[in-house]
């Protein structure tokens, strides 16, 4: 143990404890439909989904209701996301020539990234496209968050209910959190990993100069690009069998033979 | 004769470096619980976390906002006192978890015989402590990215990643649902509790009945048992045993690890095994499915049914929510729910093979 790993430690369960009221009083607040410090610049974004959407922001749903909201939603995204992920050959933003995913990966990712397991089964630098990442995956990040928090907060809000049959709006609840907490929170987290030097461009991959060359075997490959290969003698040793297909041993030794 | 290929010397003097929007996919998938990454080996590369402070920062983003959401719903249903003692015993379990992990991480093999800890599978930079503490939050919290490689573990130290995971992804858990998940155990308890003390089970000022106690317990077992039956099936056919990295109690790890984290929607990998097979994807695509929306409807159910019931005022027969008795209690029922599920199949895998490891034998 460590002076500096007590201070990690000490600073991270500190930190995480003292964020808990002012964050989570923040979040009381959107799901409250309260007025917030990013009303002034995003309410009219929140009107505006509304209306495009025909969703009536005041409308009430039953507890089934609500579950059909949320599962429709999750099946709709994992559709589109298995779509992406088996034609990502021919979409845009694919500077490595990707190619297109099997079926069950795309089936298993799809539902992966809209259930919020995100459980991966392939290498993503070279599996998938941008397209992918960005589009199919990214995406449910945020999606599948929100709406994982919809179902709380119409667990809480009902719960501090009485007499009534009606437990709330996913719709309202989906886009409230995402337009208020989700995307703000996620859009200032990444900037000081920016500053640090974590990635993020659209260029394809680079080639780097390798500081020492160096030579390594690979296998040989005739014009047409088939790999060339060879016939060759190999001996291996096993154990001498006698007549009923036992081991032949020499001071408890087995005696061995070489087979061709 | 045996056919063998022939080898050429091929000079290396370029290395293809794999970019994109990582940074931004970084944050979302810290804060809301997504996990996986960009690059395979998540945020041991040096691209997903360069420095020491963007490894402290990824490592916040795991539980900001699941600790911030059980304060947020003391808010929305009015008692915050009830949500501070649920906050007290997911904090206390998750920080056993981590003592447990590193505790046994920075052991010496007793098998190499050297007398570090254990470094196996682990960025020099980031450390046996920085390590341990990300794997043991990413799977307390339900995010499952990683920035070292849980299979390479201790196998005592690899299994207290695996029990944050089956004991329900509930020590505070994913967003939203961590904390649903912990609501079944509350009711559970509040039930436990009364017909131990022979008052009326009362939660949040609604009488509970049958109907919430079936879903309640719908929501614990349902997820449960989508790990223990397809583990049972992965090691029974061939198409299961193909993809194993190792053999024995490791690969039965390995399966059980991985059935886990997706019934639990967890998403981090013990790794070892190559999930990405028929088989498998289409077999854990399933039991992710089973974990997500049978939480999601168990918990509608229960509230739609109180949101419907007038509320009593609370009396002398009601117990408290709050406090150190319902606190404990209530960690006595998690504990005991998921020892009494889990007990037999963690024995198998990692209990077994810290007893082989100490005899010698490694898989």
């Amino acid at each position: 143990m460590k002076w500096n790993e007590i201070v990690q430690i000490v600073l991270f369960f500190g930190l995480g404890i003292a964020l808990t009221p002012p964050v989570g009083r923040f979040m009381a607040k959107v799901f409250k439909g309260e007025k917030t410090f990013l009303h002034p610049i995003l309410s009219p974004v929140e009107k505006l989904v509304y209306r495009l959407t025909g969703v009536d922001p005041n409308e009430e749903m039953t507890w089934l209701n609500y579950f059909w909201a949320v599962l429709l939603f999750a099946t709709v995204g994992f559709a589109a996301d298995m779509a992406i992920f088996m034609t990502q050959k021919w979409l845009p933003m694919n500077p490595q020539h990707l190619d297109n995913c099997t079926w069950h990966l795309a089936f298993m990712q799809a539902w992966s990234f809209t259930c919020n397991a995100d459980w991966q089964s392939y290498a993503g630098e070279t599996t998938m496209s941008y397209f992918s990442q960005i589009f199919a995956i990214m995406v449910h990040q945020f999606l599948s968050g929100a709406s994982g928090l919809a179902v709380l907060v119409a667990v809480a809000r009902a719960l501090s209910r009485a007499s009534v049959k009606t437990i709330g709006n996913f719709w309202t609840d989906l886009t409230r959190g995402l337009l208020y907490f989700v995307i703000p929170i996620s859009a200032v987290w990444s900037i000081p990993l920016v500053w640090q030097g974590v990635p993020q461009t659209f260029q394809p991959y680079q080639n780097a100069s390798v500081m020492e060359p160096y030579t390594t075997q690979v296998q040989k490959t005739d014009d047409k690009g088939n790999n060339v290969t060879t016939n060759i003698q190999v001996v291996v040793s096993t154990p001498k069998l006698d007549a009923a297909g036992k081991p032949v041993m020499a001071n408890g030794v087995a005696v061995m033979v070489d087979v061709p | 004769m045996t056919n063998v290929p022939v080898m050429v010397d091929a000079k290396v003097d370029t290395q293809p470096i794999p970019l994109g929007g990582v940074a931004a996919f970084e944050s979302i998938k810290q804060l809301f619980t997504n996990g996986g990454g960009w690059y395979n080996v998540n945020s041991a590369h040096p691209f997903e976390n360069p420095t020491p402070l963007t490894n402290f920062l990824e490592m916040l983003a795991i539980i900001v906002v699941p600790m911030a959401q059980v304060f947020m719903f003391g808010l929305l249903v009015g008692n915050t006192k009830h949500a501070w003692t649920l906050f007290a015993v997911m904090l206390g379990l998750f920080m056993l978890s981590f003592a447990g992990a590193w505790y046994f991480e920075a052991q010496p093999n007793p098998v190499t015989g050297n007398y570090a800890s254990n470094m196996e599978g682990k960025e020099q930079r980031i450390g046996v402590m920085n390590s341990t503490l990300w794997a043991t939050a990413c799977t307390a919290i339900d995010n499952g990215s990683v920035n070292s490689m849980h299979d390479s573990y201790m196998p005592l130290a690899g299994m207290m990643p695996m029990w944050n995971i089956i004991v329900g992804e509930m020590l505070f858990g994913g967003i939203g649902c961590g904390m649903y998940c912990m609501l079944f155990h509350v009711l559970i308890t509040v039930f436990i509790a009364g017909l131990m003390i022979g008052r009326t089970p009362e939660y949040l000022g609604k009488k509970l009945d049958a109907w919430v106690a079936t879903w309640a317990v719908i929501g614990v077992l349902i997820p449960n048992a989508a790990i223990l039956l397809p583990s049972a099936l992965a090691v029974m056919v061939p198409q299961g045993l193909s993809s194993l990295g190792n053999n024995g109690p490791h690969g039965f790890s390995e399966i059980l690890y991985a059935f886990g984290e997706g019934a639990n929607n967890n998403g981090s990998a013990f790794a070892g095994l190559n999930a990405n097979t028929p088989f498998y994807n289409i077999s854990i695509g399933i039991v992710i499915f089973i974990g997500r929306f049978i939480p999601i409807i168990a918990a509608l159910a229960i509230v739609g049914r109180l949101a419907s019931k007038k509320t009593v005022e609370a009396s002398a027969g009601t117990l408290p929510t709050h406090g150190w008795t319902f606190g404990l209690t209530l960690t006595g029922v998690i504990t005991v729910v998921a020892a009494l599920t889990f007990f037999p199949a963690l024995c198998l895998g990692p209990m077994v093979e810290h007893g082989l490891m100490l005899l010698g034998r490694t898989f």
